[in-house]
């Protein structure tokens, strides 16, 4: 392998260390570990999230898709904008509110306080360690594969080298290493991908010589239904686009980064370096595929692999060693998001609240260290052998939860009504009908199975919450404050159990409303 | 027909058309939220909704 390959490459690897060690200085508290201290700015949480989005997917199955499908691959790419940015615009916002408001730093916490139900927070619990799990092991997968292809290394030596860095930035530096990490990651991805699809374009001619060439091959290739015409139609078209948005409000390692936001009103900021980077991003990192099919040839035998062929076709060996990065940051962002969310399920969710209550601070950040160390270690044995048919295990699994988290986010900041018994309902039914229909092979009335599976969601959720107990008072003054727009009132920011202060007002509240004689019964104060 | 003419008659490039929309669209509401936000931090005591 060439030197000028490799310099670039290490130079990444050196340089996510090196912020794993700066991040380690900064936590001083097990919330900074767990949620960064809720200090995240704007860029920083919208690169997080692009990034914790992008997978390994990005470099491998995204081009492969272009590889075949040519501009019809663009209603996946259609849905990335809108669904990461509103993410932030019309979820985050909220969520970061009532997640404070509530004194909750993960999201089954946040679920149990919404819902008032330890019962959800131990499902959601469950369901992400059993999901993670499967996508971390994939994510060491993946970096074996690509740095053996690149590298010509073993399969092992790529995964542990992608593996151990992750593994060692992450226990240093905790959720902060992670979203600092994201950020550089992001930077190296978008410059990359762009470096990578203007030269392959300048070499076939242009954009007019691209579409002429494809067109050639099969017309369909430049139309929006794609050459088999299997986007013809609204709802094979919208299914795509509905997917990915619905991802970005429900994958737990992407709407997490909602928790951290400085403030509220950061989410409004992150909303628009979103909707902008995503825009110039998602489509270049697909139609690189549609590139590789004119510059590589049809008939490659693994179409996954176009967008990796394609870096040593069009790119100097330095600029080859930039896409190696880039891919590996994919990996290794989506792969440190997952880890973290483990760690933090594991940790607080489970021993902190069903196991080990009342856990000194500084012992809890070392149960999370050790607990990160031993996940990542077990994830990387299973990665040795992995289980036949991962990936597609995990691209089900993606649309999963996106059903399973998504409508109860949304739900949950939007509908007061909403309660533990829709959610629930929702969470377990959906999950049911979409992992039954897919396993089959079954699109009942001519719909995929991701789109029945949001049918039976949202019904299972408006259903479950409307024939059960309406919400008391304290849910009034949750959605009264959280709604609102402006930072929080000082009084709860301040208060040691927010909880109680939103239950005092909420009761004062009333009781101001229905005229009752306070001389009788005081009324709380804050 | 040439690629390049199928691409404009068979309507793709309304994919950019819709990535140019989000980005416009997105920007307003960032305009309608902060207008919202200056609202309500002028009146420091009184929440506003977000209705």
């Amino acid at each position: 392998m060439k030197l000028s390959v490799l310099i670039p490459f290490v130079s990444y690897l050196l340089i996510m260390l090196f912020i794993g060690m700066y991040s380690m200085k900064r936590i001083k508290t097990y919330d900074d570990f767990i949620i960064g201290g809720r200090s995240i700015g704007a860029w920083v949480s919208s690169f997080a999230l692009i990034t914790s989005y992008a997978s390994g997917y990005t470099y491998t199955a995204a081009p492969g898709m272009a590889y075949t499908g040519g501009w019809s691959t663009m209603w996946w790419a259609t849905g990335d904008a809108p669904g990461n940015s509103l993410s932030f615009g019309l979820l985050g916002r909220r969520l970061r509110k009532f997640s404070e408001l509530l004194g909750a730093i993960t999201l089954p916490e946040y679920y149990e306080k919404r819902f008032k139900s330890p019962g959800l927070r131990l499902l959601t619990s469950i369901i992400i360690i059993a999901t993670v799990s499967l996508h971390l092991t994939a994510q060491w997968q993946a970096s074996g594969i690509l740095l053996s292809v690149t590298f010509g290394t073993d399969y092992l030596v790529g995964m542990l080298i992608g593996g151990i860095v992750v593994l060692a930035y992450t226990i240093m530096g905790g959720y902060l290493a992670t979203v600092y990490t994201d950020f550089m990651q992001g930077v190296v991805m978008f410059i990359g991908t762009h470096i990578l699809f203007w030269s392959a374009i300048s070499k076939i001619g242009g954009f007019n010589e691209l579409n002429n060439q494809l067109a050639l091959i099969n017309p369909g290739l430049v139309t929006p239904w794609g050459p088999d015409g299997s986007y013809f139609g609204l709802i094979a078209a919208a299914s795509p686009v509905i997917l990915i948005i619905m991802g970005s409000f429900g994958m737990p390692h992407v709407t997490v980064r909602h928790l951290s936001l400085k403030e509220p009103d950061t989410a409004r900021k992150a909303m628009l370096i979103t909707a902008i980077f995503v825009a110039l991003f998602s489509f270049a990192y697909y139609m690189v595929g549609a590139a590789g099919l004119i510059l590589l040839g049809p008939g490659l035998d693994n179409p996954e692999t176009s967008g990796v062929l394609l870096w040593f076709e069009v790119l100097s060996p330095v600029g080859a060693g930039i896409l190696v990065s880039a891919a590996v940051a994919s990996i290794m962002s989506t792969a440190d998001g997952f880890l973290m969310l483990l760690v933090s399920t594991i940790a607080h969710d489970i021993l902190n609240r069903f196991l080990l209550p009342n856990t000194p601070q500084e012992k809890r950040i070392q149960i999370a260290r050790v607990i990160t160390a031993i996940i990542a270690i077990l994830s990387l044995i299973v990665a040795i052998n992995p289980p036949a048919g991962v990936f597609t295990i995990v691209m089900t699994v993606f649309g999963g939860m996106a059903l399973a988290f998504g409508i109860p986010n949304i739900f949950s900041v939007y509908w007061k009504a909403s309660t533990k018994t829709g959610a629930i309902a929702c969470v377990l039914l959906s999950l049911t009908v979409y992992v039954w229909l897919t396993a089959a092979g079954v699109e009942l009335f001519g719909m995929s199975p991701f789109m029945n599976g949001l049918i039976v969601a949202i019904l299972a959720f408006v259903i479950g919450s409307l024939i059960t107990q309406k919400p008391g008072p304290e849910m009034e003054e949750l959605f009264h404050i959280g709604t609102s727009y402006g930072p929080l009132p000082e009084s709860f920011v301040k208060a040691s159990n927010i909880s109680d202060k939103l239950k005092a007002e909420a009761i004062r509240a009333e009781k101001l409303i229905n005229n009752i004689n306070t001389l009788d019964e005081p009324i709380p104060t804050i | 027909m040439e690629g390049s003419k199928l691409f404009w008659s068979s309507g793709t490039w309304v994919f950019f058309l819709a990535q140019a929309m989000v980005v416009v669209l997105v920007g307003y509401l960032y305009w309608y939220l902060g207008k919202k936000e200056k609202e309500a931090c002028e009146g420091k005591n009184e929440l506003v909704k977000d209705k």
